[in-house]
């Protein structure tokens, strides 16, 4: 349980200072922002033209599923 | 903990797209042999192309760290073929053994080629690892100059994942789009290898798209060649 507190601090520390290279400039966020943002809606546009194309997915239809 | 995205990625692809052929025999102009083997082998020419070692060399180069590189009795272009090759074939061992376990998770069909569409599928994929290689070389030049480095790395890296049809075939696109990304080289970094392999290029058209090819890589041997004279003639370093 020790060992584990241990690898949970080490683990904080190197996603924290992971995480501020994502944030370090003004430019380097909008890169950041825009990335994770195309990324978005190119996972979106796929479900899109899976809903437009496929009318059951796994049995249910798409209307079955906005209802559970 | 790459390895394990990619395999997660692998393993979500197979899922979602088996799911969606329960009630398909037919989606976007693949069959589900098609669809499985579009999968298989995405995530191997991910593993051979895709997979860099040169990821953080725009930081290197602003840190000052290929100084000592530079001073040693080997072309720096060498080393980073080396460094490039010893991790593509890690990866690609990696991946090997991945998609081993997936074949027995999931038993699919896979569509293999004749063999000389396969020795072209071979070419077209080391077209692919030297295209990537350029790539990677052009995005360290950044670092000649500016400190930011990692943003358009990680935007490029976002947009190459979708545009080298990683995350799904191009072809499922709206026209309209896939006329744009067909103008870019990036479908020739895995979507258009993994189209040959399938046999959904037309003969006629192979020896136009490898030409393609041919131009996108020379182009940019030329662009990389320019900027990295400009870059090391502007570049300095002390106290390494």
């Amino acid at each position: 349980m020790t060992r584990f507190a241990t690898y949970w601090r080490v683990w904080r520390l190197t996603a924290a200072n992971a995480l501020q290279i994502a944030f370090v400039n003004r430019g380097t966020n909008l890169f950041f922002l825009l990335g994770k943002a195309f990324r978005f809606f190119m996972g979106l546009l796929f479900l899109l033209l899976i809903k437009r194309t496929v009318s059951t997915v796994g049995g249910y239809s798409s209307d079955e599923s906005d209802d559970l | 903990m790459w390895r394990f995205r990619q395999f997660l990625g692998s393993v979500m692809s197979l899922s979602v797209w088996s799911v969606l052929f329960t009630s398909q025999t037919d989606l976007f102009g693949y069959n589900r042999s098609e669809m499985i083997s579009y999968i298989f082998v995405a995530a191997l020419l991910q593993g051979l192309i895709l997979a860099s070692a040169l990821h953080g060399l725009a930081q290197r180069i602003y840190s000052g760290e290929i100084s000592t590189l530079l001073l040693k009795p080997i072309s720096l272009f060498s080393y980073f073929a080396v460094e490039e090759i010893a991790d593509k074939a890690r990866n690609v061992f990696f991946t090997i053994i991945e998609s081993g376990i997936l074949i027995v998770l999931f038993q699919p069909q896979i569509i293999l080629p004749p063999s000389e569409v396969f020795a072209l599928f071979l070419l077209w994929a080391l077209g692919g690892v030297l295209l990537n290689f350029l790539f990677s070389l052009l995005f360290g030049t950044l670092g000649f100059w500016s400190p930011e480095t990692w943003g358009p790395k990680f935007l490029f890296f976002i947009f190459v994942d979708f545009s080298a049809g990683k995350l799904f075939p191009l072809n499922i696109l709206p026209d309209w789009l896939q006329s744009i990304l067909f103008f870019t080289p990036f479908p020739y970094l895995t979507f258009m290898q993994t189209q040959l392999f399938l046999g959904k290029i037309p003969v006629d058209e192979i020896a136009f798209h490898s030409t393609i090819l041919l131009i996108w890589i020379i182009l940019f041997t030329i662009a990389n060649k320019y900027l990295w004279q400009k870059g090391l003639r502007s570049y300095a370093a002390q106290g390494q």
